[in-house]
């Protein structure tokens, strides 16, 4: 400050006079009017008003030509020259703060780049470990799925000897329709059996009119031998002996054909008992064999049905499993979207960012020497000095001067597939 | 059904073309850069080689150059997966002797199609 004025002070000194009487003038004119205390106070606000004068409303006056410079450039030129290098000394300044504090800022850049880098190589190596453990176990149900729908839809493993579900309904609808055939030979043999009962029952009643007459016969035998003894009287006793030999066969016969009747009435009765069980056995033949066939086509029906169900799910299992695959082949291509952007901020890290931070280093030594040079030189004039410390402090705020932040890769919808076979 | 090696720095890279490999029915080994995936080649035997090209170590254009110097992979056919989609890159890979080159991102489909293509 002192400096200041004195050099405005040189600079004006053949001026000064004229410019203290002009500011005095009016204190000289009312000299003699005022008290002496306010002819002090005027006076001493003379000079107070030259000094305002000089720095705040006079125009700055040129500086005198220094022993350095060159005495064939003229006036004009030095002072262009003077303001242009005061114009560089500023901007190196400012230039010099700025890649100072963009280079702190790009190191920061850096370290959160690596953190970057690490916490997604570990996420999505996590992430991708995870998602192949759950698709491979996706897999093996969906081909356990397959393989049991298609061994029961008809794709027999000749090996394991197991059999699908229509072969075994076509085996069950056999195997239903020999039950119904051996029962409706039953059901014949029944009959068969029945039409030899009955001739059985047609024989026992000829052999009971056999019996009948026979016995018809014993009672005339015995009427006979009766007879021939009444008639021979006591002719002889031969006669008489046959006759009791003839009415004792004729009593031997009546006991035997008693005994035929009774043993035939029990024959018969047995037989009647056998004709009533194999008519009920006939029966419930048909009934067996018409509830199997009902039940042979209902459950034939049922598990045909059941084979339309499993034939419909083995479609929507391997509709799912398509749409399974796709939705893994999206999340192979944007964990490799994920991989190439690690990998970008891993080139953008290195040799980018260190590049960029060692010029900027480099750039920020050789400005600040460059600025002391001219700071030295003295061609820096007044009005850049007074610049500099504003612009230094524009300088601290944030700039534009920061680094790029790194620009992930664009996700895409789905994979570039640029393939090229040589 | 072949035996693949697969050369990617990237982990989350190899798991992917492994599970799609192995999904498919195909045995895989996996190396990390260049330089392991030529040690890998000699000590096996394989029938397809799919690399990425930027590897530390080794990249993928020099594995596929030292691997076609050995005599069993003269004719074996190499797959170069990359982010890289340059023609003049591209160009670098056929003279080293690559068999074809996908962009990643891939598509598994595409992936297996083209696997069958050059193993047929």
């Amino acid at each position: 400050m002192i400096n200041d004025l004195m050099v405005i002070i040189k600079i004006y000194r053949d001026k000064l006079l004229l410019i203290l009487l002009i500011l005095s003038m009016p204190w000289a004119f009312a000299f003699g009017y005022v008290p002496w205390w306010m002819n002090l106070v005027f006076l001493g606000m003379v000079p107070l008003a030259g000094l305002i004068l000089i720095f705040r409303i006079l125009p700055m006056p040129d500086e005198p030509r220094r022993e350095s410079d060159d005495p064939n450039v003229s006036d004009a030129n030095i002072r262009k020259m003077r303001k242009m290098s005061s114009g560089i000394h500023n901007l190196l300044s400012r230039w010099a703060q700025v890649s100072h504090n963009s280079r702190s800022s790009i190191e920061e850049v850096a370290t959160h780049v690596d953190d970057v880098i690490s916490y997604s190589e570990k996420s999505i190596i996590d992430v991708s470990k995870n998602f192949i453990n759950v698709t491979r176990k996706t897999r093996r149900q969906v081909d356990h799925a397959l393989g049991l729908l298609e061994r029961t839809r008809g794709g027999a493993d000749s090996a394991s000897g197991s059999r699908s579900l229509p072969e075994l309904v076509e085996a069950y609808e056999v195997m239903a329709r020999q039950v119904v055939a051996s029962l409706g030979r039953i059901s014949e043999t029944s009959q068969q059996l029945e039409k030899r009962h009955e001739q059985v029952r047609e024989n026992l009643k000829h052999i009971d009119t056999l019996l009948d007459q026979l016995s018809a016969h014993d009672s005339q035998i015995g009427m006979l031998a009766l007879n021939t003894s009444v008639a021979a009287g006591g002719t002889g006793a031969d006669f008489v002996s046959v006759s009791d030999q003839i009415r004792t066969i004729s009593l031997e016969s009546k006991a035997l054909t008693r005994d035929i009747r009774r043993t035939l009435e029990e024959v018969r009765s047995q037989s009647q008992e056998t004709h009533g069980a194999v008519r009920q056995a006939v029966q419930q033949a048909r009934d067996a064999a018409s509830s199997a066939e009902d039940e042979s086509s209902k459950l034939k029906a049922g598990m045909l049905e059941n084979s339309r169900a499993l034939e419909q799910t083995l479609a929507q299992i391997s509709a799912l499993g398509n749409e399974i695959q796709a939705d893994i082949n999206n999340i192979i291509v944007a964990l490799q979207f994920q991989d190439i952007t690690q990998q970008k901020l891993q080139r953008l890290k290195h040799p980018m960012l260190t590049d960029l931070t060692t010029s900027l280093r480099a750039i920020f030594d050789e400005t600040r020497v460059l600025s002391s040079k001219l700071q030295t030189t003295g061609m820096v004039d007044r009005a850049g000095e007074e610049r500099r410390g504003a612009a230094q402090s524009a300088a601290e705020a944030p700039t534009e001067a920061r680094a790029q932040e790194p620009q992930q890769a664009k996700p895409k919808g789905a994979a570039s597939d640029t393939v090229e076979i040589f | 059904m072949a035996t693949i090696l697969v050369v990617d720095d990237s982990t989350t890279m190899r798991q992917m073309v492994c599970f799609t490999l192995t999904s498919a029915g195909h045995d895989v080994v996996e190396a990390a850069d260049g330089q392991q995936g030529v040690e890998a080649a000699k000590q096996g035997k394989f029938d397809l080689v799919i690399t990425d090209v930027n590897m530390p170590v080794m990249n993928g254009i020099e594995l596929v150059r030292a691997l076609r110097a050995l005599p069993d992979y003269k004719f074996i056919p190499m797959l170069v997966l990359t982010t890289e989609s340059d023609q003049s890159i591209k160009q670098r890979g056929r003279e080293a002797g690559a068999t074809g080159w996908i962009v990643k991102p891939f598509s598994p489909d595409v992936l297996l199609n083209t696997l069958g293509k050059v193993l047929d």
